[in-house]
């Protein structure tokens, strides 16, 4: 998978994975790296840099709970505003998914979906 | 591990968020580790190869560090510093005038000082130590409720009305951080309400010797927008319609009781407030005071000050203008250049115009040394900063004097809409509802529409204790929103959320 492909879609992943429950980083990676049959495996620090800037940005908010063996996690949970970017950004992604396909259709070659 | 750690929490520049972004790193390792052990890999090799997938330890910093920095507002610095050297020139000004005797310009400058250092170090010190804080602030209210008790049963003023006037608006941030604090206990956020609140309000309802309607005005209303602020941003969870219910119902109960509790009163105040003229009974009245400044700013040209007779100004003065056909016995009297006979003989007629309802000004100045400054409202001229630049300047650069108050709270709310933090969002936009709601009564005033008594214009007027209180105000929103990006809230209250969210 291309890194900057895979970056651009992160955050949607990363908000998608929150909408169903609240989860550390640690629990999205493994979430991410399940759903995907280990396709999207990133590099697991920058989970972090993406985490924060969108607990900035107001579209997710983070706790602090002690797991049962005593070590500290952050979880974090979709906002309501979380919940618009995320449908803003799988617009997005549909628009360039689109034209993707369309590129490869008139190009003869197969198509995403 | 720690190596990795070390690394990326270096290329962090701001060090107090280091420690917790080392502990989520750390965390996340950890479990990574636990992981390949459980798949059969030795301790070792597990946290080596855990760290491994994390990626650059460098990239890793400096991408966090591009999200956490301390964040600038230079357009509202350069705005506020404008307003604050225009308060500044304005009280210079004044203190060189005969008929003025400001002598407050050096709380300007403690003030600035002040500002500077609360926006410095303001909100992470509030944070550190807020249940101190709130602990010398009920300390403190606790003496004030024995102050406002003795007002009330021995008609005792203790302390001075405007640390009252101060202390009543600090109740806004105040309240603001005790529904901040049980936001998730409804019962103890309805106890604060209704007991803490409750007994506050009444008291200072019941103490006219302070006569502070209008601090308790702001501070109800910066309250109940602060309310509505957190069901917005979902500070205050539940289903937003019923929650915006309750704030207004509340709000409706209290202001009901502002307006018409002790009958009559605080009813006339709102009265004189939407309806200067029909309240107008001698020149002492500020509703005297609207419609004299109304009547000044209708006969101001667009571009240059007032000009006016000594005639003109001699009616003015007086209040001839408009009492002469109503009711003369309120028209000044001359009280200039008389021997002790005349004086007294004055006097004696003075009495008897009082008995027949007349309440006339003492008037020392004559045709010939009658200037602008004495036809100007009671020489409360602290109180009417934008009229009288309006009147000795004309419309335009006292319409440019609002226009820059205007691009301050333009410039203070953007910052504020910016601000992530539940705990930095609200208190921030608290105090600049404090600040908003004081400029609004301030300016309402100055053309005329004067609500109860005259609030202050936050950095411009007046220059006491006010200004530095309000540069506080100003200084904890610089400070939130420069910390927004690398202050964490407080962990406990997390803790409660984390209790109801959490998947089971």
């Amino acid at each position: 998978m291309d890194k900057r492909y895979m970056a651009l879609g992160t955050s949607m992943l990363v908000l998608k994975l929150l909408e169903k429950e609240n989860m550390y980083g640690y629990q999205m990676i493994r979430e991410l790296e399940k759903r995907s049959q280990n396709v999207f495996s990133l590099q697991e620090g920058t989970l972090y840099p993406v985490l924060h800037a969108l607990e900035q940005q107001g579209a997710v908010r983070s706790f602090q709970q002690t797991a049962d063996n005593g070590r500290m996690r952050k979880y974090y949970s979709l906002t309501t505003q979380g919940r618009k970017l995320l449908t803003e950004k799988t617009e997005e992604w549909k628009t360039y998914e689109t034209a993707v396909n369309q590129v490869m259709t008139l190009s003869g070659g197969v198509m995403f979906g | 591990m720690d190596q990795f750690l070390d690394e990326a929490v270096e290329q962090i520049s701001y060090k107090g968020i280091r420690p917790s972004i080392r502990r989520e790193l750390e965390a996340h390792i950890q479990d990574r580790a636990e992981e390949y052990e459980g798949q059969g890999m030795d301790p070792e090799e597990a946290v080596k190869k855990a760290v491994h997938d994390m990626g650059d330890a460098v990239v890793v910093g400096t991408e966090l560090n591009e999200v956490h920095q301390l964040q600038k507002a230079p357009g509202l610095a350069l705005v506020s510093a404008l307003l604050l050297a225009i308060g500044f020139a304005f009280a210079l000004y004044l203190q060189f005038l005969p008929e003025q005797q400001s002598g407050r310009v050096l709380y300007y400058l403690i003030g600035a000082a002040v500002l500077a250092l609360t926006a410095w170090k303001g909100y992470p010190l509030f944070v550190r130590h807020a249940k101190m804080g709130v602990m010398l602030v009920v300390l403190g209210y606790l003496m004030q409720i024995t102050m406002l008790l003795a007002a009330h049963h021995r008609n005792f003023m203790a302390g001075s009305a405007s640390y009252t006037y101060i202390a009543t608006l600090l109740y806004a941030p105040v309240v603001t951080f005790l529904l901040y604090r049980f936001r998730k206990n409804s019962r103890k956020l309805l106890a604060v309400l209704f007991g803490f609140v409750g007994v506050w309000f009444y008291l200072i309802q019941n103490c006219h010797l302070y006569n502070i309607e209008t601090a308790e005005t702001i501070c109800l209303l910066s309250i109940f927008a602060t309310g509505c602020f957190m069901i917005h941003r979902e500070i205050l969870t539940g289903a937003k319609h019923r929650l915006y219910l309750v704030a207004a119902g509340i709000f409706l109960v209290i202001a009901g009781i502002i307006i018409y509790h002790p009958p009559g009163y605080s009813r006339r105040t709102f009265d004189t407030f939407l309806s200067p003229e029909s309240n107008v009974t001698s020149t002492w009245d500020d509703s005297y005071n609207g419609i004299l400044i109304q009547e000044l700013l209708r006969r101001t040209p667009l571009m240059s000050g007032i000009e006016l007779t000594p005639d003109e100004m001699m009616d003015y003065g007086t209040g001839a203008w408009y009492f002469a056909s109503r009711d003369p016995k309120q028209i000044g009297i001359d009280m200039t250049s008389m021997t002790s006979e005349e004086y007294l003989e004055q006097k004696a007629y003075i009495n008897e115009i009082r008995k027949q309802g007349g309440r006339p000004q003492y008037i020392y100045y004559t045709r010939d040394t009658v200037t602008q400054w004495d036809i100007l409202p009671q020489h409360y001229h602290n109180n009417y900063l934008i009229a009288v630049c309006i009147l000795m300047f004309g419309w335009l650069p006292g319409i440019a004097f609002v226009g820059v108050i205007l691009m301050f709270y333009l410039f203070l709310f953007s910052c504020i809409r910016k601000i992530y933090g539940e705990l930095a969002a609200t208190l921030a936009f608290c105090c600049g509802q404090c600040l908003l709601w004081q400029t609004i009564f301030y300016v309402l005033g100055n053309f005329g529409y004067q609500y109860c008594t005259f609030p202050n214009l936050p950095l411009v007027s007046e220059g006491r204790f006010s200004i530095i209180f309000n540069l506080i105000l100003l200084g904890m929103i610089y400070s939130a929103y420069r910390y927004d990006h690398v202050v964490e809230c407080w962990e406990e209250t997390y803790n409660e959320s984390v209790k109801e969210v959490l998947p089971k």
